[in-house]
């Protein structure tokens, strides 16, 4: 566990130094779309590894966090700390009532259940014109200022998202360790097993999963204030399985795994884009490929290298 | 763990790497493209990456613009606004382009848009954007370094309530796609109806993947149109067509009007003989042999389409005519401005003034500071379809 | 009345289509615990096979169906081989996410072998609809619902009084007791899939002339398809028939009567609920949960 706080402290200094060194606006806005996915798929890496569920939604909760609080921004004027808080609130309130029911289920009900309301928060976001501005997209949220200080740049608002996700990640390393995190484990091996040791299996389940919302909220929140300008599309299907993808790709049962995946993931189109239209098609052969060939993920591969490099020396 | 803190390390390495391949400063004009060349809309991208990619070729052939090249990159949107924003950045800070052709659609547009801030007077990067989407978040009000080339949907839509007005067409019913494109044309529709005393009897809305629309078809038939009009562009307009067909409203004595969005022949292909009879407003590179020789576009629209045709074996589309207005604008303001390379604000001023009367595929253009779109209803036809082929109506 | 009528025949032409799709998840579902990502590029498959045997090559339907039947039944064997056989030691988790990697290469292979644009493809019989009750319905779809109705009359024979079919119901229900009593467990698994590949490409190859065939149909088809397996309870043939048919004739309803906007939510809304207050779906029998 001291590994992890070390680990963490290495990752800090490494999004309080590149920011400086990364060489023009483009790369240092890479990094900042890297940071926003990593948060939004670290809620996820506690919830698949931790808590053994899926949600096949989580662009919802990304979404929620996004229109709520861009729209208090832009169409009530409200200040950015105060319209995040509520859009924050109000995304675990959600979380909550379609997570109450369905935890208390066993097997892939939340998948299901999250999979459908995705999906009708999609349709919300489209249909809801007065409100969200419909396809066309809202337009007029206000970006983040301290004071007369705008975090307009690339560089000042990446600081910003980073700092979120390094007090994510010291968040969640202490919920791994407290009692909630221990219990998860325990569920983790028997679920079975745990409920007969007292512990309210649902209960711990649905803590997860609200908290794992919370952070896709927050996720949301950081892009709308950024961009100024948000659209249904950004919050599809298609984002929740990128999420899941980058979880499994990263390592299911470490939190660095939402690290790794959700760095690999924001990085591959770099590399990618050149092949054009094969584009597509080469990205579902690399997820594919690590599936087959690298059972832990990017976490497990590099726990297997440590131990090479161990054995030799 | 240190095995960790080596794969970030080389990460970081990576990445740095990676930026350090920085172009060499020629004097060439850098003009970004970006289009939905792959994603749910790469029928729209690909002929105009298409188009952008023939014309740099064609340009450079004749000895680029003021006697310097013209290197044409383009990136690929998905579609995805998140993505569009991050490929604007590559070409603005790290390519270093002093134009932006495209992108696509609304959406990808209008972040781009906010991202760059671009709809403020002194955006950190001067590189004006000339988009091929259509939506009035773009231009109005006008935004100082957005342009757009499509005829917008208030254009469309004046042209088809005149034409129905015109033919004594008082009711009509109304389906559209609920994305951007359709929102916008009902939005219109309905200011345009109320101006021309139109009555608009209903309005439905399907989504974007939906494949049958005999129900919204039905209730809207239920109220006793004149005429339906259907705002969408893609797949969806071609099952409209087949279900307006199958549901034998045509024998109803309702006319179907379509959009500038089905300016593709491939929709009449798809629909075959349901598409028969189809009114639609529309650029006039679809009818450019049927112009008379009179028509100060015709000249422009039948080099293009030859010259597109012979170079990609396939029909040219109104979607490849506004990527080679976006950049033959960008061009004829370099001409014009005598702007140097690099130097985006001076471009931006020649397009907003020195590029007046410039005669594209889309229209003749008349950007001026009040207009960053510069069409007028005269560039649009209406169109009818008969045997399998767009005419013009008289 | 006939606007009544014609609502149904609107949601009878989608409903179909998902029922379809409902069964191609639950044959691979039951063989594997497995919910199939890449299931709806299966019947965006199918519609392509249609294509090029019909429109490109020319083909008569006689041919070209069944054609479009077999070559289904290859990818699905080749799915489970590449994708499913690799993975399923990693946990079910794993599988699904490898589907989700397979439908992302299936899609993008069909976008270069066929192109971004949609295509047109002729049905079988006739464009002429037919009228009935002053509403009129698309002859294909008729086709569409006869073809299904024999499928799971097929199905239902197959694995209610056949021994291989009984087999591959034993492997669903108890794995390591159908090894224990000789049953080839893998192989079933096999032809599991190559049954849902199969169905799902027939599937796809039908209702193309009604949707036209496009490299990305697949994933909304899942989605519905997957919507209609879990109403009719997952697992469950006839309830996923029942499902699809219900979903469809809802949505047509509620574009009608309701709001055409919202349909798809309303949709999904009784996904959720079904999963609330009747997990094991609307239409099914109580089962026994296994330990």
């Amino acid at each position: 566990m001291k590994k992890d706080y070390l680990l963490l402290l290495v990752v800090a200094l490494a999004a309080f130094a590149l920011p400086m060194i990364l060489p023009g606006d483009y790369y240092v806005e890479v990094f900042l779309f890297m940071g926003i996915n990593i948060l939004v798929a670290l809620g996820l890496s506690l919830l698949m590894g931790y808590a053994g569920q899926i949600s096949l939604g989580h662009a919802g909760f990304y979404g929620m966090g996004a229109y709520i609080s861009g729209a208090l921004s832009a169409h009530l004027g409200w200040p950015v700390p105060l319209a995040a808080l509520m859009a924050l609130v109000a995304t675990a309130l959600v979380a909550g009532l379609i997570g109450w029911p369905t935890l208390r289920l066993k097997g892939h009900y939340l998948a299901m259940a999250t999979l459908g309301l995705g999906i009708i928060l999609y349709i919300l976001f489209v249909q809801l014109r007065s409100i969200t501005g419909g396809a066309s997209g809202l337009a007029g949220i206000q970006p983040v200022h301290i004071g007369g200080f705008y975090l307009d740049t690339p560089r000042r608002y990446c600081y910003l998202v980073w700092a979120l996700v390094i007090l994510s990640f010291l968040f969640s390393i202490n919920l791994v360790r407290s009692r909630t995190g221990l219990a998860l484990r325990a569920l983790h091996y028997s679920e079975v097993a745990a409920s007969t040791l007292g512990i309210d299996v649902a209960k711990y389940k649905l803590q997860v999963f609200v908290f794992s919302c919370v952070l896709a909220a927050l996720g949301g929140i950081l892009y709308a204030h950024y961009i100024t300008f948000i659209s249904p599309e950004t919050f599809g299907f298609m984002y929740s399985i990128k999420l899941v993808v980058m979880i499994v790709l990263g390592g299911m049962y470490s939190l660095w795994g939402a690290l790794l995946g959700g760095a690999f993931l924001s990085l591959l189109p770099e590399f990618l884009h050149r092949l054009e239209d094969f584009e597509v098609m080469v990205n579902g052969l690399i997820l594919l490929m690590i599936l087959i060939f690298l059972p832990g993920g990017l976490v497990g591969l590099l726990q297997k290298i440590g131990e090479k490099i161990r054995g030799h020396s | 763990m240190k095995k960790i803190t080596v794969a970030l390390l080389a990460l970081i390495v990576g990445l740095v790497w990676s930026t350090t391949r920085l172009d060499a400063g020629e004097a060439v004009y850098k003009i970004g493209a970006i289009f939905a060349v792959t994603g749910p809309a790469a029928w729209l991208g690909d002929p105009e990456k298409k188009a952008a990619e023939l014309l740099e070729k064609k340009i450079n052939e004749k000895g680029g613009v003021n006697g310097m090249k013209v290197e044409v990159i383009v990136m690929d949107t998905q579609g995805d606004p998140q993505t569009a924003v991050l490929k604007a950045r590559e070409l603005v800070t790290k390519r270093g382009v002093m134009a932006l052709v495209g992108p696509s659609r609304t959406p990808t547009s209008a972040a781009i848009m906010k991202a760059l801030q671009l709809d403020k007077k002194k955006p950190r990067f001067k590189v004006p954007m000339v988009s091929c989407a259509a939506g009035r978040i773009l231009t109005k009000p006008v935004k100082p370094w957005v342009f757009t080339t499509p005829q917008t949907n208030a254009l469309a839509a004046e042209r088809i309530v005149k034409y129905l007005s015109d033919k004594g067409i008082k009711r009509v019913g109304i389906v559209y796609v609920s994305n951007g494109f359709g929102e916008d044309g009902y939005e219109n529709l309905k200011v345009l109806a109320a101006k021309y005393g139109v009555e608009i009897v209903g309005a439905e809305t399907y989504g974007g993947k939906d494949r049958d629309m005999t129900a919204q078809l039905t209730k809207l038939a239920a109220k006793k149109p004149k005429a339906i009009i259907n705002w969408s562009v893609g797949p969806t307009s071609v099952i409209v067509t087949k279900n307006f067909k199958q549901l034998g409203l045509d024998k109803k004595d309702i006319l179907l009007v379509m959009t500038h969005g089905q300016g593709n022949i491939k929709y009449v292909e798809l629909c075959g003989d349901a598409a028969e009879g189809v009114i639609l407003p529309a650029g006039k590179i679809l009818v450019a042999q049927e112009l008379p020789d009179t028509d100060p576009q015709k000249q422009v629209l039948m080099k293009f389409k030859e010259m597109y045709e012979k170079r990609y074996k396939e029909p040219v589309s109104t979607f490849a005519g506004h990527a080679y207005d976006a950049l033959m604008l960008v061009v004829e303001a370099l001409e014009k401005g005598k702007v140097k390379p690099g130097d985006g604000a001076a471009l931006r001023e020649a397009l907003e003034s020195r590029t007046a009367a410039f005669v594209g595929i889309d229209g003749i253009f008349h950007y001026n500071p009040k207009d960053h779109n510069g069409l007028s209803v005269e560039d649009l036809v209406m169109l009818k379809i008969e045997k399998g082929t767009f005419r013009l109506t008289k | 009345m006939a606007q009544l009528v014609q609502y149904i025949f609107a949601g009878l032409t989608m409903g179909v289509i998902y029922a379809l799709t409902g069964v191609g998840f639950n044959l691979i579902y039951n063989a594997t615990g497995v919910i199939n990502f890449a299931q709806g590029e299966f019947v965006m498959l199918g519609a392509m096979f249609l294509y090029t045997f019909q429109e490109v090559l020319h083909w008569p339907p006689f041919i070209s169906l069944p054609l479009v039947f077999l070559m289904g039944g290859l990818v699905g064997v080749v799915f489970e081989y590449g994708v499913v056989k690799p993975l399923i030691r990693l946990g079910v988790i794993t599988v699904i996410i490898g589907t989700i990697g397979a439908s992302v290469v299936l899609k993008g292979g069909a976008m270069l072998v066929w192109g971004k644009n949609a295509l047109a493809v002729e049905p079988l019989i006739s464009e002429k609809p037919v009228a009935f009750l002053g509403a009129s319905l698309n002859t294909q779809v008729l086709v569409v619902l006869m073809v299904t109705a024999i499928a799971v009359a097929i199905f239902w024979y197959f694995f209610g009084f056949t021994i291989l079919g009984k087999a591959i119901q034993a492997c669903s229900v108890n794995p390591l007791a159908a090894r224990l009593a000789g049953v080839p467990v893998e192989r079933m698994i096999t032809l599991s899939f190559c049954f849902s590949g199969a169905l799902s490409a027939l599937a796809g190859g039908l209702i193309a002339p009604i949707t036209l065939a496009e490299y990305d149909m697949g994933t909304m088809l899942a989605l519905k398809g997957f919507c209609a397996a879990i109403i009719g309870g997952l697992g469950n043939n006839p309830g996923a028939m029942v499902g699809g048919l219900l979903l469809g004739v809802m949505e047509g309803l509620s574009a009608g009567y309701l709001s055409s906007g919202y349909k798809d939510a309303l949709a999904f809304l009784v996904l959720i609920l079904v999963l609330f207050w009747r997990p094991e779906g609307l239409i099914t029998r109580g089962k026994g949960e296994r330990v």
